[in-house]
């Protein structure tokens, strides 16, 4: 994986190229395979080293949250926070966020593995192997500062709630969402 | 339209809990399903590292362990929940550091076809303790509460 300040530097990129609304949701998105993909394994490694051991099935286990199939329970149960007329864009803003995550990581050269993008289907695993795991480290502290100036010049100007619940959700028909659609 | 048909029951204040629920379900089976699978392959590298005669001559790759201990005919690694040695001289690996290693199941265990050390990987936890700062940074000033729901700010 790259590191969580670049992966949150093309979510700025991103929202600054497209114009698009949701930005926090789309972070957050951006931010989730880490959070709760990897930073459950670390912990559950630290606590090991004080003895306290996991079983190894939910240490490995828990990384297929860092996967595409797994980005759908975890961002669905997320975007059931919201408020019903904006679920369904948070949602895709949650689940795009994701997938531009997984998208960074895979380019990617892991010794001997990949990710196993159709799991459960099948163990082909997949990376294109261009940049080292720790290639975006030195460029980190540049990148983000330059995609937070991008973002503030681009980022939508509208109405007051033009970021909020009156979004139009991709594929959606009306502007208030499918809640309100009863 | 079918976006309607299938996305919009599941978004539907009505029916939280039990898509809540199937979230669960759905997180809780791939989590075994993937442990599962996963835990056999590493089980499988463990075994040949105790048992060299199962699978003589096998590569194993271990990607992004940690060092736990060098001496000067070896070192071992811990992946996941498993302590391996490596035989084979590294005399620049330090405890702490994180290293990939392909390795070869010998007659004696695990000999040491090639290390490559990740100097970066310190700052690299560095930064993503930085960046869940900023992830929350940017749910502080972009969320808010409103009736009991999630709001993002405009």
């Amino acid at each position: 994986m790259a590191d969580l300040v670049t992966h949150l530097a093309t979510a700025f990129f991103w929202k600054a190229a497209t114009k698009r609304p949701h930005l926090t949701s789309f972070v957050l998105g951006v931010a989730l395979p880490d959070l709760v993909g990897r930073a459950p394994v670390s912990a559950l490694q630290s606590l090991h080293r004080h003895g306290v051991t996991a079983p190894d099935r939910l240490v490995e286990g828990i990384a297929v949250l860092h996967l595409p199939l797994g980005f759908v329970p975890v961002t669905l149960a997320l975007a059931l926070l919201f408020e019903e007329r904006a679920r369904a864009a948070v949602w895709m803003n949650l689940l795009g966020g994701c997938f531009l995550h997984l998208a960074l990581d895979l380019t990617q050269h892991h010794v001997g593995k990949g990710y196993m993008l159709l799991f459960p289907l099948t163990d082909w695993d997949f990376e294109l192997g261009w940049i080292g795991s720790e290639a975006t480290v030195p460029y980190a502290p540049i990148l983000l500062p330059i995609s937070l100036m991008c973002w503030a010049w681009r980022r939508p100007r509208g109405g007051p709630e033009g970021e909020g619940a009156h979004a139009v959700a991709p594929g959606s028909e009306r502007s208030d969402g499918p809640g309100s659609a009863r | 339209m079918r976006y309607n048909r299938l996305v919009a029951p599941l978004l539907q204040d009505t029916r939280r809990l039990w898509v809540w629920l199937g979230c669960l379900g759905l997180g809780s089976a791939l989590v075994l399903a993937h442990g599962e699978r996963v835990s056999r392959r590493e089980a499988e590298l463990v075994r040949c590292a105790a048992n060299p005669s199962l699978c003589p001559g096998r590569k194993a790759f271990l990607a992004l362990v940690e060092v736990v201990s060098v001496d000067a005919a070896g070192f071992s690694v811990l992946k996941q929940m498993n302590v391996l040695r490596i035989d084979g001289a590294a005399p620049e690996l330090r405890p702490g550091e994180t290293v990939s290693v392909i390795a070869t199941v010998e007659p004696g265990g695990l000999g040491l076809l090639s290390v490559e050390r990740h100097p970066w990987r310190g700052l690299k936890r560095a930064l993503g303790m930085i960046g869940v700062g900023l992830t929350g940074l940017v749910m502080a000033l972009g969320l808010r509460v409103h009736g009991g729901r999630l709001v993002e700010r405009g």
